[in-house]
Parts: structure tokens; sequence; C-alpha cells
């Protein structure tokens, strides 16, 4: 039969596990509001039974450690969507700013600019022979050569902000990876003398969420508690192994520029989905591909206008240039509005030219021969438009299942205050509990040594 | 399901935050009037709304085109006019010359008063309109209608170049719709200006006191009125056509105008209404959320 020493023990022991708890509730409550904590719980459990005379008697409560509560297949889930989501988020904002630039549906756009222009041509042939309506023609053709000069200037500017927040975002990814590199030694340390370093994991934890949001960064989990970072098939961070990126941007011989993140001394990477992918995929494929697209529409016009302005008499061409960047009103034109030409003839009341101008305006000539200028600058405003509309919706929907995952994240490691309360009663009792054990035993101690 | 602290926090700020976004995309629809501020808004109806805009802008044009060719054809109609009286004129003067009581003197007078009236019949033939001759076909500049004068000053013809007379005078009236809006010489004189010809040959028989020539003019006489008769009608309608035309983009204007609003515009009612509610959810939202997160154990400890 144990001794009354023994029971003073447990008493002692129950006194000591309630006050770690109740240093573990403290922790919980102080950091209610920190962002990436999971909430802790001190793992009591049943300390190991003494024998004596064949009979098990418990040793009271024991501290076996402090749990950090956390679902990891929710956190690897979340970084998916993080990824996805930095990514979209990045499309549908720098889509909006595309749309802002279009300017569609408004009076002052391209298409307007397009239609005015035809206009112009279609009142000149009127009165082919009045200079204030070749005014108005060489006007309407500044302000549609304006009009294209300012989308491509805008979309440069667009294009090298994106340049820049590349650079900026590689560098914070490198941090954030560094920081990881470094977190990852003290864990492995923290892990080599059995400790269990939970407020370290939720800081790696944090950045590695982070991370995710940038690029999507395969994680793993080694056996001695540090992760290993994977991109694009590369290794960026494991034992023993750092490789931080590094973004530039090549000019190539044709005139543009292309932006290249590598490995430092290695290879380029892909990089398809976060922040980063999504600006890549924004300066790389739909910029260029809208480019073009005005650039075509551009030299279209440039040629079909010119081709029917040289048959009239002053053989002078109405453009020049050769895109979108490039368009101009002919020097000769600018300078003289007598070589603005409205007939083949010559008469003053002949209008051939004028009209064949203005008639572009429902001629097929862009696309090979598919689409009239308007019909083109249509669609591709329309495929800029569908093409935003789904980057947004993507982006809310995105939001909607990172929201849900947060949520459960929360539930299942976040710190509930009335928990931690009804806890702290049940453990404040518990100690009081275990000190009337003390003082009864310590009495019957008392009367004990008074017998003798 | 456990709740912890912080999800009533991020439940709150999340659905006030989608609240107010829908709020302030309610605001800058009903301060613009508008639904579709970008294509993204509503691509299709951004689509039908960049093709209508368009459409009225080129109507625009030719709504102008339209009435300054009306404009042109009114001015056609009274030179018309003008001429009908001129023809008759001469058919009464052509009586009187033909008519044997009038004496050299009287006939003399009436060479004269023939030889206004041919004056002012090509003057006639070279009006302009807005800068530009009626009846020159593509000479819209010069004078197409040249009088010949002889030694003593009198005329003996009238020359016009046929080539670029009977050239069309085209206007842009409508999408790959060109209307000619000129009457010619011809038209109006004949082929062979036989119009000129005939007052010429008139006013040389008044001079010359010969009633016999006089009286074998009267079938040309006839013709003539008979061809400026004729013009007019075509003039007349070329003018239905012009006006029928321009009432007609006019109704399409408005239709379009109609269906763009449709597209574009905001109901201005129905968007009152969703912003009253959106405002009745961000109250209750906001009361709610403050008064659930000051509930807590926390306080009855």
């Amino acid at each position: 039969m144990p001794g009354l020493s023994h029971t003073l023990d447990v008493a002692r022991r129950a006194m000591s596990a309630q006050q770690a708890t109740m240093s573990v509730i403290g922790h919980n409550v102080s950091n209610v509001g920190t962002e990436g904590y999971s909430r802790q719980v001190a793992n009591l459990t049943a300390a190991a039974p003494s024998l004596w005379e064949e009979q098990a008697y418990g040793n009271g409560v024991e501290m076996a450690g402090v749990l950090r509560k956390r679902d990891r297949l929710l956190d690897r889930e979340l970084r998916q969507d993080f990824a996805n989501l930095g990514r979209w988020t990045t499309r549908s904002a720098r889509f909006a700013t595309l749309e802002s630039v279009i300017n569609e549906p408004s009076e002052s756009s391209i298409g307007a600019a397009m239609d005015e222009f035809w206009g112009a041509w279609s009142e000149l042939s009127s009165a082919p022979d009045d200079m204030t309506r070749r005014a108005t023609v060489r006007e309407q053709g500044q302000v549609l050569t304006y009009r294209f000069h300012t989308l491509t200037d805008r979309i440069g500017e667009l294009s090298e902000d994106i340049d820049r927040e590349i650079i900026t975002r590689t560098d914070e990814f490198n941090l954030i990876i560094s920081e990881v590199k470094e977190l990852n030694a003290q864990i492995a340390e923290a892990e080599l003398r059995g400790l269990a370093p939970n407020d370290l994991y939720d800081r790696r934890d944090v950045l590695l969420d982070q991370v995710s949001e940038l690029a999507s960064v395969t994680v793993g989990e080694n056996d001695d508690g540090t992760v290993y970072l994977r991109l694009g098939g590369r290794t960026l961070v494991d034992q023993g192994i750092y490789h931080p990126l590094t973004a530039g941007i090549e000019h190539n011989a044709d005139g543009t520029s292309s932006v290249i993140i590598r490995l430092i001394e290695g290879p380029d990477l892909d990089i398809e989905n976060g922040i980063l992918g999504g600006l890549i995929e924004m300066r790389e494929e739909t910029l260029p591909t809208f480019i073009s697209s005005i650039d075509t529409l551009a030299a279209t016009l440039i040629e079909s206008v010119n081709a029917r302005h040289r048959a009239g008499t002053s053989s002078v061409p109405f453009f020049q240039g050769r895109d979108a960047a490039s368009i101009e009103v002919a020097p000769e034109i600018v300078t003289d509005l007598r070589n603005v030409n409205t007939s083949t003839s010559g008469l003053a009341g002949d209008n051939d030219v004028a009209l064949a101008i203005a008639g572009l305006r429902d001629s097929r000539i862009v696309a090979s021969g598919s689409q009239t200028p308007r019909e083109y600058w249509e669609s591709l405003v329309g495929r800029t438009g569908v093409a935003s509309r789904e980057a947004r919706f993507q982006e809310e929907s995105l939001t909607i299942t990172r929201d849900a995952l947060l949520q459960e994240r929360s539930s299942i490691s976040g710190v509930s205050l009335d928990e931690e309360m009804a806890n702290i009663l049940l453990v404040q009792q518990a100690y009081v509990a275990a000190v009337r054990i003390f003082e009864v035993v310590n009495d019957m101690m008392d009367v004990m040594l008074g017998l003798g | 399901m456990r709740v912890s602290s912080g999800m009533l926090q991020d439940i709150a700020v999340t659905k006030l935050q989608s609240v107010w976004g829908r709020i302030q995309k309610l605001q800058t629809n009903i301060s613009t009037g508008r639904r579709i501020q970008r294509v993204s808004d509503d691509p299709i109806g951004a689509d039908h709304v960049m093709r209508i805009r368009s459409d009225l802008r080129a109507n625009e044009f030719y709504s102008r085109n339209l009435s300054e060719a009306r404009q042109w054809i009114e001015a056609t109609e009274a030179v018309g006019a003008r001429l009908v009286e001129t023809t008759e004129t001469l058919q009464l003067i052509a009586v009187q010359v033909a008519d044997d009581a009038y004496g050299p003197e009287a006939l003399a007078g009436l060479g004269a008063e023939l030889d206004g009236w041919l004056e002012e019949a090509i003057g006639l033939a070279n009006t302009k309109y807005a800068g530009m001759r009626l009846f020159g076909g593509q000479e819209t500049r010069e004078e197409p209608f040249q009088a010949i004068y002889d030694d003593e000053g009198m005329i003996i013809g009238v020359e016009h170049d046929r080539g670029v007379g009977d050239l069309p005078v085209r206007r842009l009236v409508d999408e790959n719709l060109l209307l000619t809006i000129n009457i010619t010489g011809a038209d109006l004189f004949g082929e062979n200006l036989e119009f000129f010809a005939d007052v010429i040959k008139l006013r040389d028989a008044a001079y010359a006191g010969d009633h016999e020539i006089a009286r074998d003019m009267m079938e040309d006489l006839d013709e003539g009125v008979d061809r400026v008769n004729l013009a007019q009608s075509l003039v007349g309608g070329l003018l239905n056509r012009v006006e029928g035309m321009e009432s007609w983009l006019e109704h399409q204007n408005l239709e379009m105008e109609a269906a763009r609003s449709q597209h574009e515009d905001l109901d201005m009612a129905e968007a009152a209404m969703e912003y009253q509610k959106e405002q009745a959810i961000l109250e209750a939202t906001l009361s709610t959320v403050s008064h659930l997160m000051d509930l807590s154990l926390v306080h009855y400890m």
C-alpha cells in the first residue's frame, strides 16, 4: 500500500501539471490575435502506475508535452489556393488597368476616333473642294494617330510597371526563402534537443503561405523537421541547399524585351502560378498579343488609306509609319492641305477618292479580309473584356474558397477565448483541489505524528 | 464545428468587405448613370453598345450629308422653277414675235427683252449652291456654261463641256449607298443645249422682224417647257427620296438610341432599391457583429 508521502507526491505532480497547463492557456490567450499562431494544448496524461503488493496505484498526472493544433493537409490545400489566387488577382488587376486604357465603350476610344475619321472623309466627299473640311480630315487623322500612340504608350507603361513589380516580388521571394532557411536551421537544432519548437513552426508556416502566393512552390518535409522548397523542378531550399532567384529584363534583337527569372548561376525557370506567374503571363503573353493586334489594325489602316489616297491627284500618302506606335499623318498633308486628295480626276466636284476612303469604314480589310476595322477593334476589345471578366470571376471564386479554407484552419488552429476561459476554471479548480489534498494529507501526517 | 475567436472577426470583415464592394459598385453605376463601366461588366452588352454607338456616329455623318444633299436639291428645284417661268415667258414672247401686228420697233424691244432672258438663263445654269455649281457635273468650281459673244457683244452661243458636265455628283448617304443628286445641263437645256439656241434664234428673228421663224418655233418652245417640267419632276422625286431617307435615318437613330440606353443605361429605380437593400444588409451586419464581438465568457468571470 502506498504511503502518505506517495499521495503528497501525486498532489505535487498535479499542482505542477496544472501550473504548466495554465502557462499554455496564458500563451494561447496572449496570441489570440497573432497571425499564423496555432492553438497549443497541454498534453496531460495519467502518470504510469506504481506497484504495491501486486496492486497498481496511479501516480497522478504528468505533462507529456505541448501539442500544436494544425492540419497539414489543409495547409497544402490553402497554399495551392494562394498560388492560384495570386495569379488571378494579379491578372484581374492588370486587366482592369488594360480595360481603362482601352476606354470602351466611350467617345474617346480608338473605335470612336476611327468613326470620326471616316466621317470626316464622308463630309469632305460632300464638298470636296472645301478647305475647312480637308482640315477636319487632317485633324481627325491626327486624333486617330494620337489615340493609337496613347494606347501603345500606356500599355508600354503597364509593361514597365510589371517589370518593376517582377523584380520587387523576386526580392520579396528571396527574403522569404532565406528566412525559411534560417528557421529550418533553428528548428532542426531544437528538434535535435528533443524540443518541439511550435512557435518556430508557426512562423515558418506563415512564410510558406506567403511564398506560395508569389509562386507555386512545392513544399515537402524532412524527418528532422526542416522543409524543402522546389520551384519548376529545381530545389531552392533544403538541408544545406539555398538557391535564391534572380530576375532581369533581357533585350532581344528585334527591339522587344523579355523578363527572365532564373536561379542565380542556374537555368531559366518557368513560373506559371502565383503573383510572379501572373505577372509574367501578362507581360509575356497578354500584353504582346494585344499590342500586336493593335499594330495589325494600325498597319491595315495605313496601307488601305494610303492605297486609296495615292490614287488621287497628288499621289502622296496620307499616313506614314508601320504600326500603332509609329503611325503619323504624313508631313506632306500636315504642311499643305492641298495635298489632301479627294479625287483621281482633279475636278472640283469629283469625290471618288474621298468616297473610297470613307467607304473603308464598311470594308472588310482586316484579318485577311474577314473583318471591317471597326469589327476587328470591337472583337479585340470584346476578347479583352471576356478575359478580364474571367480573371475577375476566378479571383472571386478562389477568394471564396480561400476564405472557407481559412475558416476551417481557424476552426482547428485558432484560439477560442471562451474555451480558454472554461479551461482556466477547470485548471484553477484542479489546482485548488490538489492543494486541498496536500493540506489534508499534511493534517493526516500531523495526526499520525501526534500519535507517537 | 469549433468556432475560434478569430473566426467571428474574419467572417465579419469578409462580409463587410463584400457588402462595401457591392455598395461601391452600385454607387459608381448610380453616379455615372450607366450599368456598363467596362467591357468586362457585360461583354455581350458592351459589344452591342459599341456597335450601336459606332452606327450612331456614322448616321450622324450620313444625316449631315443627306441634309446638305437636300439643300442642294432644293436649290436645284428653285432654279428649275425659275426656268419653268422663263420657258413659259418665252412662249408668250414668241407669240408676240409671230404676231404680224408688231412692227419693227416693238420687235426690237422684244429682242432686247429676249437678250435679258438669255443672260438670266445662263446665269441660272451657272447657279452656285454653297460654293458649288449645281449644273456643272463634276466641274463645280468654274462656270460650266460660257456665253459666246460676237464682235458687237451679242451672245451668239453657249459653250458647255458635257464630258465633265454629265458626270454624276454623288453623296454618301448610308452604308455603301451613293446617291446622285445633280441634274445635268442636258436634262435642263437639251442634249445639244437647244434651249439656248432657241432663245438666240427667237431673239435674232425679233431683231430681224421675221414673224415666220417665230411661228415655226412654237413646237420647239413647247419641247423646252416639257423638258424643264420633266427635269423638275425628277428633282421633285429626288427630293422626296432624300426626305424619306432623312426621316428613316431619324427613326433608326431613335430606335438605336433606345437600344443603346437599354443595354448601357442604369435602371435608376432598380439601382436605388438595390442600394437600399445593401444599406439594410450593411446596418444589420454591423449591428450583429458589434454585438457578437462583445459577447465572451471573459466578461462573466
